[in-house]
C-alpha cells in the first residue's frame, strides 16, 4: 500500500492557541478514511493543514514523498481537491460554469480549454449525475444537488486525493446517503483516495475503510472500525454513554446513544 | 419536476443571445457617445466631417475643432469611463463587497487631499496636480493595504482600513476648504470632477493604464471568477490567492488614480457602471470586464456631452450630470430585478 500523505509531528497555532499537537499520521492509498471528533477538536484545521491553506507552526506534510509546501500551487490542485464544508457563489453561476473551474489548474491563458477539458467536464457531471442540472443555477438547486454540483468540481481536478469537510451536515438522511454512496462510488471505481470529515459516527463507520478519532488536536485512535469504535472510546472522546451492536451484513459496529456520561 | 435538457438548451441559447445582444447595445450606445461628443457643440459637425476631421483633413476651423478640442477630450472620457469601471468591477470582485469601489481603498480621499492642498495652498502649481493627486491616491491605497495587512490581507480589513483612512484624510480636506473658504472654488470643481479643458497630454498621461486595465480585462477574469468562489476554494483549485488579490488590488489602484488624476473625483461610475453591467449580463468576470469598460466608455462620453452643452456656454462638472440621470436609472434596474 503506497502511502499518499505523511504527516510528521504536526502542530497548528492559530493566534496562540495550539489547535494541533503532534500529529503523526499515514493516509494509504486507495482508501476512504474518515476523521470523527467532538467540535473544537481541530478535525477542519487538520485538514486545512493537508490543503496548505493552514500552516503548520512545526511538523511537515509530504504528499507521495514531496514537501507538500515544495509543491506548485496549480500542481497541488491536480492532484489534492479540497471540498469546503462552506460554499459561496455568484448568483447567476451555473453548474456547468462552476465544474469548468475545476479545470483551472490544468489550464494555461495561452490555450484556453480544448476538447479534452470538456470531455472531462462532461465526465465529471455524468459522474454525479449533474448533467440534467448543468445550465441550471446553483442558487436554484436544492441542498443535496448543490453539493453535487461542488463535488463535480472536484472531480474535474481530476485528484488522487478528494478531501472533504462534513459534506453531509445539512443534508436531510436520503441526501445524506446519496452523497456518501457517490463518494464510495468514486473511490472504488476511480480509485479516488478519500479523506474527510464527518459528523455522524454511524455513516463514518459505514462508508470508511478507516477511522480517525481525534481529542483536543491529538490523535485518539486510529484504524478499523472494529478496534477502534467501542463504548469506552466514545465515553471518553465524546463523553456519551452507548450501547454497540454489530451490524450482521458489514460485520461493523453501530452504537445507539443512551445518554451524556457524567452529566 | 426538473427541467427537460431541451429547455435548458433552449434556456442556454436564449441567455446567450441575451448577453450577445446587451454587449452590442453597449457598444452602439459607446459609439453614439463618441460621435455627439465630437458632433455637438458651439459648431455643429456632421458625422462625415468629423471622420474626415480625424483622418483626412489636416487643416481648417473644422479639423482645429475636432483635432485639438473635442476629439482629445472625447478620448479622455473614453479612457476615464474605461478604468473607473474596470476598478470598480474588479475592487468589488475582490473585496467581494458591492458597495466596494475606488473610494473603499481611498483613491477619492489621496487624490482629493492631494490636489485640494495644491490647488488651495501653492496655486501657483496647480499644472502639478494630476502628478500630485496620482501620488496621493497611491499613497492612501498602499496606508490602507498596510493598516489591514496581518499575515495575508481580508477584504473586511481593507474595507475599515478604507473607510477610517478615508474619513481622517477627509477631515483634512473639508479644514482646508473651511480655512481658506474664498480660495475654494477651483477646489470645489476638481471635487465634483469634470473633464473641461482636458487635452492630448491628458491623453498620454491616462492612457497607458487604460492598456494595463485592458489586459487585466483580457487575462484575469477567470482568475476573478474563482477568487470570487471564497480563499479557501480559490486555493484548492490552484489560484495563488494572495498574489492574485495583491495584484488585482494594485491594478485597481492605479486605474483610478490614473482616472482621479485628469478628471477630478468621479465618484460615480466606479460603482453605478459595474453594477448596471452585472445586473444586465450578469456576474462572469470574462464577459462582465469588456461590458462594463464599453458601458463606462458610453456613460462617460455621453454625461460629458450634455454637461458641456445642456446650459451652455456654462459647463456643469460631468459627475453631477451622471449622479442625477444615472442614480434613478440605476435604482430603476434595481427594482426590476427584485
Amino acid at each position: 500500500m503506497m502511502q499518499l500523505i505523511e504527516i510528521k509531528d504536526l502542530h497548528v497555532c492559530i493566534k496562540n492557541k495550539a489547535i494541533l499537537s503532534g500529529i503523526d499520521f499515514v493516509l494509504a492509498e486507495g482508501k476512504i478514511t474518515s476523521i470523527i471528533g467532538p467540535n473544537g477538536s481541530g478535525k477542519t484545521t487538520l485538514l486545512k493543514s493537508i490543503c496548505r491553506i493552514v500552516k503548520p507552526s512545526r511538523g511537515s506534510i509530504a504528499l507521495k514523498g514531496v514537501d507538500i509546501n515544495k509543491i506548485k500551487t496549480k500542481a497541488f490542485a491536480g492532484d489534492v481537491a479540497f471540498m469546503t464544508q462552506h460554499h459561496e457563489c455568484p448568483s447567476d453561476l451555473t453548474v456547468r460554469e462552476l465544474v469548468e473551474y475545476g479545470r483551472y489548474a490544468r489550464r494555461t491563458w495561452w490555450k484556453g480549454g480544448g476538447r479534452e477539458d470538456q470531455e472531462i467536464v462532461d465526465w465529471a457531471l455524468a459522474k454525479t449525475g449533474m448533467e440534467c442540472f448543468a445550465h441550471r443555477m446553483l442558487v436554484t438547486l436544492s441542498g443535496g444537488e448543490r453539493q453535487r454540483a461542488w463535488i463535480a468540481m472536484s472531480l474535474a481536478q481530476k485528484p488522487k486525493l478528494l478531501i472533504l469537510d462534513e459534506p453531509t451536515t445539512y443534508l436531510d438522511i436520503c441526501h445524506q446517503l446519496e452523497i456518501l454512496e457517490l463518494i464510495k462510488a468514486l473511490n472504488r471505481d476511480e480509485g479516488i483516495t478519500v479523506l474527510m470529515v464527518i459528523h455522524d459516527i454511524n455513516q463514518a463507520v459505514r462508508f470508511s475503510d478507516e477511522l480517525l478519532i481525534i481529542r483536543e488536536g491529538k490523535i485518539y485512535a486510529s484504524g478499523h472500525a472494529c478496534e477502534i469504535i467501542n463504548e469506552e472510546n466514545l465515553k471518553e472522546v465524546f463523553r456519551v454513554n452507548t450501547h454497540i451492536f454489530y451490524d450482521s451484513e458489514t460485520k461493523k459496529p453501530f452504537f445507539y446513544p443512551k445518554n451524556v456520561f457524567g452529566g | 419536476m426538473f427541467p427537460t435538457k431541451s429547455n435548458n438548451a433552449a434556456s442556454m441559447i436564449e441567455k446567450t443571445g441575451w448577453k450577445a445582444a446587451m454587449l452590442i447595445i453597449f457598444a452602439i450606445t459607446a459609439v453614439s457617445g463618441f460621435l455627439l461628443s465630437n458632433a455637438i457643440g458651439t459648431m455643429r459637425i456632421s458625422i462625415p466631417d468629423i471622420i474626415n476631421a480625424i483622418f483626412v483633413q489636416k487643416e481648417g476651423p473644422i479639423h482645429q475643432v475636432i483635432w485639438n478640442i473635442r476629439l482629445p477630450r472625447t478620448i479622455v472620457a473614453v479612457l476615464v469611463g474605461i478604468n473607473l469601471s474596470l476598478s470598480g468591477v474588479i475592487l468589488q470582485g475582490v473585496m467581494k463587497n458591492p458597495l466596494a469601489d475606488p473610494h473603499i481603498i481611498g483613491i477619492s480621499s489621496g487624490a482629493g487631499l492631494a490636489g485640494i492642498i495644491i490647488l488651495i495652498l501653492l496655486p501657483q502649481y496647480a499644472y502639478l496636480v494630476p502628478p500630485v493627486a496620482f501620488l496621493g491616491a497611491m499613497a492612501a491605497a498602499a496606508l490602507i493595504y498596510i493598516l489591514a495587512w496581518r499575515g495575508g490581507i481580508q477584504p473586511i480589513r481593507i474595507i475599515l482600513a478604507g473607510v477610517a483612512v478615508s474619513a481622517f484624510l477627509g477631515a483634512g480636506i473639508s479644514g482646508l476648504l473651511v480655512f481658506y473658504s474664498d480660495r475654494v472654488h477651483g477646489a470645489l470643481m476638481y471635487m465634483a470632477g469634470g473633464l473641461s479643458a482636458r487635452s492630448w497630454p491628458h491623453v498620454y498621461i491616462i492612457l497607458p493604464y487604460t492598456v494595463l486595465g485592458c489586459l487585466i480585462a483580457a487575462f484575469m477574469g477567470e482568475k476573478l471568477n474563482i477568487l470570487v468562489l471564497g480563499d479557501d476554494v480559490a486555493r484548492g483549485l490552484g489560484l495563488n490567492v494572495e498574489a492574485t488579490r495583491l495584484m488585482l488590488t494594485a491594478a485597481g489602484a492605479l486605474l483610478a488614480a490614473s482616472a482621479v488624476c485628469v478628471a477630478g473625483l468621479l465618484g460615480f461610475v466606479g460603482l453605478i457602471v459595474p453594477h448596471t453591467a452585472r445586473l444586465l449580463i450578469g456576474t462572469n468576470h470574462k464577459v462582465l470586464f469588456p461590458a462594463s469598460a464599453i458601458l463606462g466608455a458610453a456613460v462617460l462620453t455621453l454625461s460629458d456631452t450634455l454637461a458641456r452643452t445642456a446650459f451652455s456656454p456654462k459647463e456643469i462638472p460631468v459627475g453631477i450630470i451622471m449622479a442625477v440621470l444615472g442614480s434613478p436609472f440605476f435604482l430603476y434596474l434595481l427594482r426590476r430585478e427584485g
